[in-house]
């Protein structure tokens, strides 16, 4: 309890007098750990309802013929002559922006064969040309009804669709196109960006395998169905895992102002230090007082970045939602939710960080002698900045840094990558007091030479 | 508390400033005998806050020993040293060195803290009462005057009753008044508490109150006088 009183009284009632920089500090703490949470919680939101949109609505095909850059559509006739008991579809996929929505996932397919196939029954859209079938999310979102105008910006241009039919495609929001029309609303004559293979459950399947590949050049692929959904997802982790890892960044914010405002603490607390080292405190109680006080501005700190988090993910999802639909494939955004692992995984950053910031000047804090007490009156400890030193450690730093750059990628993970990015910025630090100094200099002599210069009686 | 013998033998301490050597003390003996007040006086640079230093546990000599109950300084650890700083020394600063954030109450309890004591509060405030501050426990440092805060930094220095008190120039920054209740307050540390006191001064009247009068020179001993 005496250490605790020591700690109420020598920490916490200070902190409670110097409230703008306290508040600064534990804002810091909770930027940094609210953009980690805010990217965590929205790419769990915007990623978490992931699924192929047109599975949904022609059911899952057997196998996809793909190859790098298109496929040959003239390669339909040759594969529609095998002797296999199976049906090809062509498929184009894109993204087409549409006003107030964003990003949807737009499909390009034979709406003769799709109707004689899968939607037996149903009338086959007139005035193919201009006719487009949309999923009934996203009527509801867009506000279109059968028979209305849609306008999708395709290849940077407007392009305006009649709604030729609603699919019930429950939440998943998508269009289909005809494949003609979609080619010709992309310039994309011939080419497709795959063939759905749709094998009979009569037929071998191993025998339509072989067949399909002996029918095609070595350069296209058969792939089984997930296979690109497992590409998909090995993207979008690592699209994720780079969000993640960069969002830590912000973190770095706040531990240079933990670092900060603790080396602060220490040089102007010199002669206090000194004076409980006198009265008999150990190095090491020197040490956990300081960082003690860390770990209070990482606890508030990650406290209050948890809410701010919470609340930047609404923002967030939005925009992540729309570039993984972009740049990857479909999906809806899901609701935030902010779990238990999230917040363990919060309060755990901001402590982290600011104890490691905390540690170098709580190690200097404890190396204060407890004769530095017995200084005189107002005698400032000058905290001697070893200028030329670190800035020598920052080109150091910062050709390590380019090294590091270079190397591979591990497990397809940039590794080196991001240490070089947090080596870069410790190397700017480093080589922020020279720069400083540097500049201060040149402004000094500016100011002494405009002096000089002046005519006698100028300003 | 038991009383504690403190001697130094041929200390000397070297300090290396910019690569130059400067001797602040130079083969320095003295036995402080305990419950006695010894005064040591000179000019400033002469060795009196080194030799203070030395005294209290917080530096090392360079050469020679510091003993205290017969045990050398620099033979003990880090540890023991904290420990004997926080049970047996007990500080007084010329500037009076309170901890700002702390009341005078606080600031007296602060070595007790420290070092865990039981029934820290209430000694605390038998101590301000002694220094007859009772009335200003509340109070921060900047609402007392020079003369408070010296007694209150010797109530801090008295309150774990310590063997030994070592006071730098403790009436150098107060005025006549002020010096004198310092002062009397230091003799009944001796009487009363059985203190060793070693107290560095350039005042007359402050080494009047020693049994032992030290004058200093460029880091030596010119002269010893006794009561």
């Amino acid at each position: 309890m005496p250490r605790l009183q020591l700690f109420r009284t020598l920490i916490l009632r200070p902190l409670r007098r110097d409230l703008p920089r306290t508040t600064l500090t534990i804002l810091a703490v909770a930027l940094g750990v609210g953009v980690v949470i805010a990217i965590d919680l929205a790419g769990d939101a915007a990623t978490g309802s992931f699924r192929s949109s047109l599975e949904n609505l022609v059911g899952k095909t057997d196998l996809e013929i793909v190859a790098n850059g298109s496929v040959d559509e003239r390669w339909m006739a040759t594969l529609a002559a095998l002797p296999v008991n199976a049906q090809f579809a062509p498929v184009i996929e894109t993204q087409g922006i549409l006003e107030h929505v964003g990003a949807i996932t737009v499909y390009g397919v034979d709406f003769v064969a799709q109707a004689r196939r899968e939607r037996a029954g149903k009338a086959i859209p007139t005035g193919l040309d201009s006719a487009i079938i949309i999923s009934s999310g996203l009527a509801k979102r867009a506000g279109v009804k059968e028979g209305g105008q849609i306008t999708f910006t395709l290849q940077d241009a407007d392009q305006t669709f009649r709604a030729a039919g609603i699919a019930d495609a429950g939440d998943a929001e998508f269009a289909l196109l005809d494949i003609a029309t979609a080619q010709r609303a992309l310039h994309e004559y011939g080419k497709l960006d795959r063939i759905d293979v749709f094998v009979s459950p009569n037929e071998d399947f191993t025998r339509v395998e072989g067949e399909v590949r002996a029918a095609l050049p070595a350069s296209y692929r058969i792939e089984r169905p997930g296979t690109r959904s497992e590409q998909h997802q090995r993207m979008l982790r690592a699209f994720r895992w780079n969000l993640r890892v960069l969002s830590y960044i912000s973190l770095v914010v706040g531990a240079f102002l933990i670092y900060n405002t603790i080396s602060v603490g220490v040089v102007r607390g010199r002669p206090e230090i000194g004076i409980l080292r006198a009265l008999g405190a150990a190095r090491r109680w020197i040490l956990w007082l300081f960082l003690g006080e860390a770990l209070l501005f990482g606890f508030a700190g990650s406290l209050a970045g948890i809410a701010l988090g919470r609340l930047m993910a609404e923002g967030a999802v939005g925009l992540i939602a729309q570039t993984v639909n972009s740049l990857y494939v479909s999906s809806r955004p899901a609701a935030v939710a902010l779990g238990v692992p999230a917040v363990a995984m919060a309060i755990f950053c901001g402590i982290a960080v600011a104890l490691l910031s905390a540690l170098a000047p709580a190690r200097e804090a404890m190396q204060v002698a407890p004769v530095e007490a017995m200084g005189r009156g107002a005698r400032e400890h000058h905290a001697r900045l070893h200028v030329r030193r670190d800035l020598l450690w920052a080109i150091v730093v910062a050709i390590v840094a380019i090294a590091v750059s270079r190397v591979r990628p591990v497990d397809g993970k940039p590794i080196a990558g991001y240490i070089a990015t947090l080596l870069a910025i410790v190397s700017m630090a480093l080589a922020a007091p020279a720069l400083v100094t540097g500049l201060a200099a040149v402004t000094t002599s500016c100011r002494r030479s405009a002096y000089i210069n002046s005519p006698p009686g100028s300003l | 508390m038991n009383p504690s013998r403190l001697e130094l033998r041929r200390a000397s301490k070297i300090y290396q400033t910019n690569g130059q050597k400067l001797e602040a003390l130079h083969e320095v003996s003295l036995t402080l005998e305990p419950g006695t007040i010894t005064a040591v006086v000179g000019r400033s640079g002469c060795g009196k806050t080194t030799l203070l230093n030395l005294a209290g546990a917080m530096d090392f000599p360079t050469s020679g020993e510091v003993l205290i109950d017969g045990r050398a300084t620099s033979s003990l650890s880090e540890e023991e040293l904290t420990a004997l700083r926080r049970t047996r020394i007990g500080f007084v600063f010329q500037f009076f060195q309170l901890l700002p954030a702390l009341t005078a109450l606080e600031n007296v309890e602060l070595p007790l803290l420290l070092a865990r004591a039981a029934g820290a509060r209430e000694a605390a405030r038998e101590r301000l009462e002694w220094v007859d501050l009772a009335d200003k426990a509340d109070a921060f440092p900047y609402q007392l005057s020079g003369g408070q805060m010296q007694r209150v930094a010797i109530a801090r220095a008295l309150v774990h009753s310590p063997a030994i008190l070592i006071a730098d120039e403790p009436t150098g920054n107060l005025d006549n008044a002020s010096g004198d209740q310092v002062l009397a307050l230091l003799r009944d540390a001796a009487q009363r508490f059985g203190a060793t006191v070693l107290l560095a001064t350039h005042s007359a009247e402050a080494a009047a109150i020693a049994q032992t009068s030290v004058q200093m020179r460029d880091g030596r001993i010119a002269a010893v006088e006794r009561a």
